[in-house]
C-alpha cells in the first residue's frame, strides 16, 4: 500500500499545479490552461533533444536529474499512508536536507552553465533557502516537542482535536510561519512570481535559463513534486490522525488539492512584494514560530 | 483550556511584532489603532461571565471609552498629524527593522519570566496577561528610543500606555477603572498636545526629525542645514 501510494502521489504532483493555476485563471476571469497543462508540456519536453551552453562541464548534464533524484528520494521517505514504513526510520530533518540536495545540485548546475543570471538566481536562491532553514528548524522543534519523537512519521503524527483545543495558539502561529516557507520554497507570490519568467526579480526560474528538453521537463516535475511534498508536510502536520488506512490517504490529498486552491486564491489576491522585504518577512516568520515555541512552553 | 481573551492576547503580541517591523507610518498607526481596540474589548472578555453574570455599567463604559479613544480618535488625530505636517511617510530607524523584532521577541521571552516570577496568580485572569502586557510596554519604549520621528515617539507612548492598562486589567485592578480613565484622559491630552506641536515644530523647521531638534541654537534655528546662511550676511 505504500509503494501505490508513492506511485499515486508521483502521479498526482503535476495535476496539483494544474489546480494553482486553474485557480488564479478563475480569478482572472479567464478560461485557463487546464487542470492537466503540465502533463502535457513534461510529455512535450521529454521528446525533445538537450541542448547545452557550450562552455558547461558533466555537471550540467547530471544536475537537473539528481536534483530529481533527490526530491524523489524525499517522496519515497515521506509517510504518505501516515506512520510506520521508511518514514518511522528517519529524521524529521532528513526530509528537508534531502529537498535541500535537490536545490544543492539546481544551483551547481545553474552556476556551470557560466551565465551571469543564472549565477545571480542561484545566489538569491541559496539566500532565501538559507534564512528559510532557520524557521523549517524552529517548527520541527516545536513538533518535537509536541510529538515527543524525532521520526518523521513521529513528527507528522497529526494532532488530535483535544490537543488543538490546548494549545490553538501556538499551532496557529506554527501553521502561519510554515505556511509562508512553503510559498518561499515553491517560489509563489509574494515572494517570487512564477509568472514573471525572464525578469530580473525572479529566483528559482533565473536559474533555468539554459535548461532545456528533458532536463527541463525533469527540473519542472522536481518543481512540482516538492510543491506536494511541502504541501503533505503542512497538511499532515495539522489535521487530525485517520488512522493508517485510504480513509488517511484521501484526507492528504483532498488537504493538498485545498491548499493549492489557497496557493492560487493568495496568488491572485496579493501582489508580489518588494524584493528587498522578502527577507525581513522571512525572518518575521522565524520569529513568529519562536514565539509559538515560547508560549508553547511557558504556557 | 483557551478562551477569546487569550486569541486577542496572542494577536497583542504578532501585534508588537508588527509594529517593531512597520516601516510606514500608515501601517504603524494602524496596528496601534488595532492595539487600542483590542486593549477597550479586553476587560468585557475577561471578565468571568460564569461567576459574577453580565458585567455591570461600568465596564461597559470602560470598554467602549477605550476603544473609541484609543482605537477610533487617537488615531485619526495622528492621521491628521501626519497629513498636516507633511512628513515623510516612511520610519526612519536607529535600530534597524529585523534588529528592532528581535528585541521585542527578546522582550516577550524576558516578559514570560517576569510572568513567571511575578506571583499574581490568584487574581490573574490569563496567563498571558502579565508577559503579553511587559512586552507591549517594551515595544513602546524601544518605538520611543530607536525611531527619529517626533511622531512614532508618540505611537511608542500610545504602545507603553496600551501595556500598562493591559497589565491593569490582566491582573484584574479592583480600582482599575478610576485610574484607567484618569490615564487615559492624560493620554489624551498628551497626544493632542503633541499633534499640534509637531505640526508647529515642522512649520517651523520643515522636519520633525528628532536629531535636529538635538542641537537648537539661536543662529541655526531657521535653518538647521546652515543652507541659506549667507543671507543673513
Amino acid at each position: 500500500m505504500n509503494i501505490l501510494c508513492i506511485i499515486l502521489a508521483a502521479i498526482l504532483a503535476p495535476l496539483f499545479i494544474g489546480i494553482v493555476n486553474q485557480t488564479k485563471a478563475f480569478f482572472g476571469g479567464r478560461r485557463g490552461p487546464g487542470l492537466f497543462r503540465l502533463y502535457a508540456d513534461i510529455r512535450k519536453l521529454l521528446g525533445k533533444s538537450c541542448p547545452r551552453p557550450e562552455h558547461s562541464t558533466w555537471i550540467f548534464d547530471i544536475a537537473q536529474s539528481a536534483s530529481l533524484a533527490a526530491v524523489a528520494a524525499a517522496v519515497i521517505v515521506f509517510p504518505w499512508t501516515g506512520g510506520g514504513g521508511l518514514a518511522s526510520l528517519v529524521p524529521a530533518a532528513l526530509f528537508f536536507y534531502l529537498l535541500a540536495a535537490g536545490r544543492f545540485f539546481t544551483v551547481i548546475g545553474s552556476l556551470d552553465a557560466g551565465n551571469a543570471f543564472e549565477g545571480m538566481g542561484a545566489s538569491r536562491e541559496v539566500q532565501f533557502s538559507a534564512l528559510a532553514e532557520l524557521v523549517v528548524f524552529v517548527i520541527l522543534g516545536f513538533l518535537v516537542f509536541l510529538a515527543g519523537d524525532i521520526s518523521l512519521s513521529g513528527v507528522l503524527s497529526g494532532i488530535s482535536p483535544g490537543e488543538w483545543r490546548a494549545n490553538v495558539i501556538p499551532l496557529v502561529l506554527v501553521f502561519l510561519a510554515f505556511l509562508a516557507v512553503f510559498l518561499l520554497e515553491n517560489c509563489r507570490v509574494p515572494f517570487d512570481d512564477p509568472e514573471t519568467h525572464l525578469e530580473l526579480t525572479m529566483i528559482h526560474e533565473a536559474m533555468l535559463l539554459d535548461v532545456g528538453g528533458p532536463d527541463l521537463a525533469f527540473a519542472l516535475y522536481g518543481a512540482a513534486l516538492k510543491f506536494e511534498l511541502l504541501a503533505a508536510f503542512l497538511v499532515m502536520m495539522f489535521m487530525p490522525c485517520f488512522g493508517n488506512g485510504w480513509l488517511h490517504v484521501l484526507a492528504l490529498f483532498s488537504g493538498i488539492a485545498l491548499l493549492s486552491v489557497a496557493t492560487g486564491i493568495i496568488e491572485s489576491v496579493m501582489a508580489r512584494m518588494r524584493f528587498l522585504k522578502s527577507p525581513q518577512t522571512i525572518m518575521g516568520a522565524a520569529l513568529v514560530a519562536a514565539l509559538a515555541v515560547l508560549i508553547f512552553v511557558c504556557f | 483550556m483557551l478562551t477569546l481573551s487569550e486569541i486577542v492576547l496572542a494577536l497583542f503580541l504578532i501585534a508588537d511584532l508588527a509594529l517593531a517591523g512597520a516601516s510606514r507610518l500608515k501601517y504603524a498607526i494602524r496596528f496601534v489603532a488595532i492595539q487600542g481596540r483590542m486593549v477597550g474589548v479586553l476587560p468585557v472578555l475577561l471578565w468571568n461571565w460564569e461567576g459574577n453574570g453580565c458585567p455591570g455599567a461600568r465596564i461597559w463604559i470602560i470598554a467602549v471609552v477605550n476603544s473609541l479613544v484609543k482605537g477610533v480618535a487617537l488615531p485619526m488625530l495622528l492621521e491628521y498629524a501626519v497629513r498636516k505636517a507633511r512628513t515623510r511617510r516612511e520610519l526612519e530607524p536607529i535600530v534597524s527593522f529585523q534588529m528592532s523584532r528581535f528585541i521585542v521577541f527578546l522582550m516577550a521571552v524576558g516578559g514570560f519570566a517576569i510572568g513567571r516570577l511575578l506571583h499574581v496568580h490568584e487574581t490573574i485572569a490569563s496567563e498571558l496577561a502579565i508577559p503579553v502586557a511587559f512586552t507591549t510596554m517594551g515595544t513602546g519604549l524601544l518605538l520611543i528610543c530607536a525611531r527619529k520621528k517626533a511622531i512614532t515617539q508618540v505611537l511608542g507612548f500610545l504602545v507603553l500606555e496600551n501595556g500598562i492598562s493591559l497589565f491593569g486589567a490582566g491582573i484584574l485592578l479592583e480600582y482599575g477603572i478610576v485610574v484607567e480613565l484618569g490615564i487615559l484622559l492624560d493620554v489624551f491630552a498628551l497626544v493632542f498636545i503633541l499633534g499640534i506641536a509637531i505640526f508647529q515644530i515642522n512649520r517651523t523647521f520643515a522636519s520633525t526629525d528628532t536629531d535636529q531638534l538635538n542641537h537648537l541654537g539661536d543662529t541655526h534655528l531657521m535653518h538647521p542645514h546652515h543652507k541659506h546662511d549667507h543671507v543673513h550676511d
